[in-house]
């Protein structure tokens, strides 16, 4: 091989090599404003008619907090909850057998939230509960019946204490250390089948709504030689709601969900299509005005700052709202600044414009609140104000 | 004699493979590629534009001969070439500087000799205008604009490619021994792609423009040999792309979560038509004798008359490209050197570009000089590879505008008888 030919093909090679090895690099820094794309957004707002109120039956059994007492609430009308308990049946070694006259003492620890009149003291009775009840499955509109010719305790709280103890009568104590004496291996069961436990009751004419939480309660038993504790093994509330009158421009909203908006998503369509979607966001106003002049003096209503839209319910509805175990579900967070709750639903935009979404209606609903009861007054497509209306404000790329 | 004895035909693959694998490696080009429908881009080999022209005026014997339909009646013998560029370009802006790289594809040419030195069959692929851009800034919106209520800044970006290539098959008939034409049809399509990034959007979309239509090329080629056995030749050619146009439909598409699945979307898809612009050639070259030849051409484009149906306003204007330039031939009287046995190529080229954007023509000038590695004339052998460095000025800094400096190395590869030639056995 001549020397010249060696130096054609080191030459060849060193530039085959160069392309193949050129990296492209840019900083692209100058000269953008000689970019022929505008990157810039724009919004538009579509305002949702056709919004319903809905009401769901859900659960409230087994929550952490359970509500008794009753309220007339000027703007979401009269709201009575009662309470009902069952002791748990866990026997103890040292404490072998439980006599109807040992003192069976319920230890309640309450939140620190009242809801209603803060400045008035409220009477409760406890009655023995006649018929059968599943916590897993008690539904906030399921009644209670009891033995209200025989009450087995009563008390009465303040706003301010957050404690109380209430022994409760010889005949509830009885009829309880009939299964914690039963040493059969049947016991526990016969126990939770036959031994319906007693509700709180409010006495009429009270007028606020205290929480008691479950896990820090407890029930103290005490013979004349040893002392013991049970937890409470089940509970539940039940909840009647009168309502008050409608507003004119405004619908309420409750937890439990005793009112939820349920709305139509005709329109999203028509304005999403062909364009790239960079967030829709849903926004519900609040009524705050009104919330505020609806309260006494010496009145509370707990605000709450959660709410949540759902676009797939799955089979149970109701558990859906209470428990939240579909994915299609959007939580609001309540401005501070200006009194609207504001989610994004892009998801939901994108299934409605390009996939086949499982409903084509949303439902807005506060979000659960293990129990307590939560309430607010959102404005509706009859509002004045047109940006209180609810709608939801798309932002789309302009391309 | 130097004897390029390794075989040129994995080259011209390799060449090939590379040409394809630019398309996906462009980075980003001139900044002004963002305008009209990209910038356009010269079809001539290394070895012309190394010389500052397009080819129009002058045989190669070498190349195929892709910037005159009418050349290709002149081949005697199955050729092929294809090229490819890498292109360092620095931009400045108000005293900021950056750079940007660009690795494209030129051309890919075959022509086969119907009948020999008569009937000329071409057959190329090759731009017509390239996109190659890539920006990056941050944007603001109010708190009015933003979904956040609160003033929103985020990272936005626009990369582009693509740009209109042209599918063409084409004639050439040399009718007698000084007079050539030519004529081809093309199949044009348009392909571009902007991928467009927001900081707030957590996929990119992706806009593509894409569509065809149909052009036509006209050449005509006059050698005037040297008379009274003198062997100074005048050689003129000219060629003409009528208008032509492209139905195109431009669409958008990005990835989002449809049904629980992240799923490819289409948007936005709207059709549009782009006028291409008349264009024309014409030079003139000039043989005094064996070892030199000096050419002078000039190309016009009326982009004046350019459309688009997806821009509003266009900063296009006609377009002049001239050039001046010169090869020596020293392998013409000995090869027995390594510097005697190349071809070296000069020239200088001024064009005054298709742009004019708040007032300034968007001019480059540009000086060229590159070398042909030739093949053996020993071995019959008419493959020879082409390369050039360019340097240009681009712009102009007025009116808060792009200065481009721009460093540019081509590469050709011309085939002509190692695939296709059967040899005589002895």
């Amino acid at each position: 091989m001549t020397k010249a030919a060696t130096s054609w093909r080191l030459l060849l090679f060193l530039v085959c090599f160069g392309v193949v090895t050129s990296q492209c690099s840019s900083d692209n820094i100058a000269g953008t404003n000689l970019n022929p794309n505008s990157n810039t957004v724009f919004t538009d707002t579509l305002y949702i008619d056709g919004i319903s109120a809905e009401s769901y039956d859900t659960y409230t059994g087994s929550l952490e907090f359970i509500a008794i007492g009753n309220y007339a609430d000027a703007l979401f009308g009269n709201i009575e909850t009662l309470g009902i308990f069952r002791p748990n049946l866990q026997q103890e070694t040292d404490f072998d057998t439980l006599l109807p006259t040992d003192r069976f003492i319920m230890n309640l620890s309450f939140d620190e939230v009242t809801y209603g009149d803060t400045t008035a003291e409220s009477a409760y009775t406890i009655y023995q509960i006649t018929n059968d009840w599943r916590d897993q499955s008690w539904r906030s509109s399921d009644q209670v019946m009891y033995d209200e010719a025989n009450p087995i305790g009563s008390f009465t709280k303040t706003h301010q204490q957050d404690s109380l103890e209430v022994v409760l009568g010889q005949a509830f104590v009885e009829r309880y250390a009939d299964f914690y004496n039963d040493t059969s291996a049947t016991a526990r069961s016969q126990y939770i089948e036959d031994f319906p436990g007693f509700v709180i009751v409010p006495e009429a004419g009270n007028n606020a709504i205290s929480y008691i939480q479950r896990v820090r309660s407890q029930f103290t038993i005490i013979s004349a030689t040893d002392t013991m504790t049970q937890s409470i093994l089940h509970s539940a509330y039940s909840l009647n709601r009168e309502s008050s009158a409608a507003q004119l421009d405004s619908r309420p909203l409750l937890t439990p969900f005793q009112s939820v908006l349920e709305f139509d998503t005709t329109g999203i369509y028509e304005m999403a299509k062909d364009k790239k979607l960079v967030n829709a966001e849903l926004v519900f106003s609040v009524d705050t005005t009104l919330l505020q002049q609806s309260l006494s003096n010496g009145h509370f209503r707990e605000e709450i700052l959660l709410g949540q839209v759902i676009s797939e319910f799955g089979l149970d509805s109701a558990f859906t709202l209470s428990f939240g175990t579909i994915d299609n579900i959007s939580t609001f967070l309540l401005g501070s600044q200006d009194g609207a709750f504001r989610t994004s639903i892009s998801t939901f935009v994108n299934e409605i414009v390009f996939g086949t979404p499982q409903r084509e209606e949303l439902v807005f609903a506060l979000r659960s609140s293990n129990g307590k009861i939560f309430s607010t007054q959102i404005f509706d497509e009859r509002a004045i104000d047109l940006t209180k209306r609810p709608q939801i404000v798309f932002t789309f790329l302009e391309l | 004699m130097i004897t390029i004895r390794f075989s040129l035909i994995p080259v011209f693959i390799l060449a090939c493979s590379l040409s394809v694998f630019a398309q996906g490696l462009t980075s980003s080009g001139t900044t002004y590629s963002g305008e009209g429908a990209g910038f356009p881009v010269n079809t001539g080999s290394a070895q012309f534009t190394s010389m500052g022209i397009q080819g129009v005026s002058l045989i190669d014997l070498f190349g195929s001969g892709l910037s005159n339909p009418a050349l290709w009646g002149t081949v005697s013998r199955t050729k092929g070439t294809t090229g490819l560029s890498i292109s360092s370009i620095d931009a400045t802006q108000n005293g900021v500087t950056t750079t940007n790289s660009l690795l494209s594809l030129n051309f890919l040419h075959l022509v086969f000799p119907l009948q020999q030195s008569k009937w000329g069959l071409s057959a190329a692929v090759y731009p017509v205008t390239s996109t190659g851009y890539n920006f990056s800034e941050t944007a603001v919106l109010s708190p009015q604009e933003s979904f956040t209520g609160d003033t929103l800044r985020f990272a936005t970006s626009n990369e582009s490619r693509g740009g209109i290539s042209r599918a063409e098959i084409g004639l050439g008939w040399l009718i007698n021994k000084r007079l050539s034409i030519g004529y081809a049809p093309s199949l044009q399509f348009m392909s571009s792609e902007v991928v467009t990034s927001l900081g707030i959007v957590a996929n990119d979309v992706n806009t593509f423009t894409e569509g065809f239509g149909f052009a036509h090329r006209f050449g005509v080629f006059y050698r005037i040999p040297g008379s009274n056995g003198t062997s100074d030749i005048l050689s003129m050619g000219a060629t003409f792309t009528p208008p032509s146009s492209i139905n195109t439909t431009r669409f958008s598409t990005s990835t989002e979560l449809v049904g629980g699945d992240a799923q490819t979307v289409r948007f936005s898809e709207e059709d549009g038509e782009i006028e291409l612009p008349l264009e024309t050639s014409f030079g003139v070259s000039f043989f005094p004798g064996r070892f030199l030849n000096v050419s002078t051409e000039a190309q016009f484009q009326q982009w004046s008359t350019f459309s688009n149906d997806f821009e509003e306003d266009s900063n296009t204007k006609d377009r002049w490209n001239l050039g001046l330039g010169l090869q020596f031939h020293p392998y013409r009287s000995t090869r027995k050197s390594f510097l005697g046995a190349l071809r070296y190529d000069a020239g200088i080229a001024y064009d005054t570009g298709h742009l004019n954007i708040q007032g300034n023509d968007i001019s480059t000038v540009w000086f060229s000089g590159g070398i042909g590695i030739l093949g053996s004339s020993q071995r019959r052998s008419f493959s020879s590879i082409d390369i050039g460095v360019r340097y240009g000025m681009r712009g102009t800094s007025a009116d808060n505008l792009v200065r481009e400096n721009i460093w540019s190395v081509t590469m050709s590869i011309n085939l002509g008888e190692a695939m296709f030639i059967r040899r005589k056995l002895r």
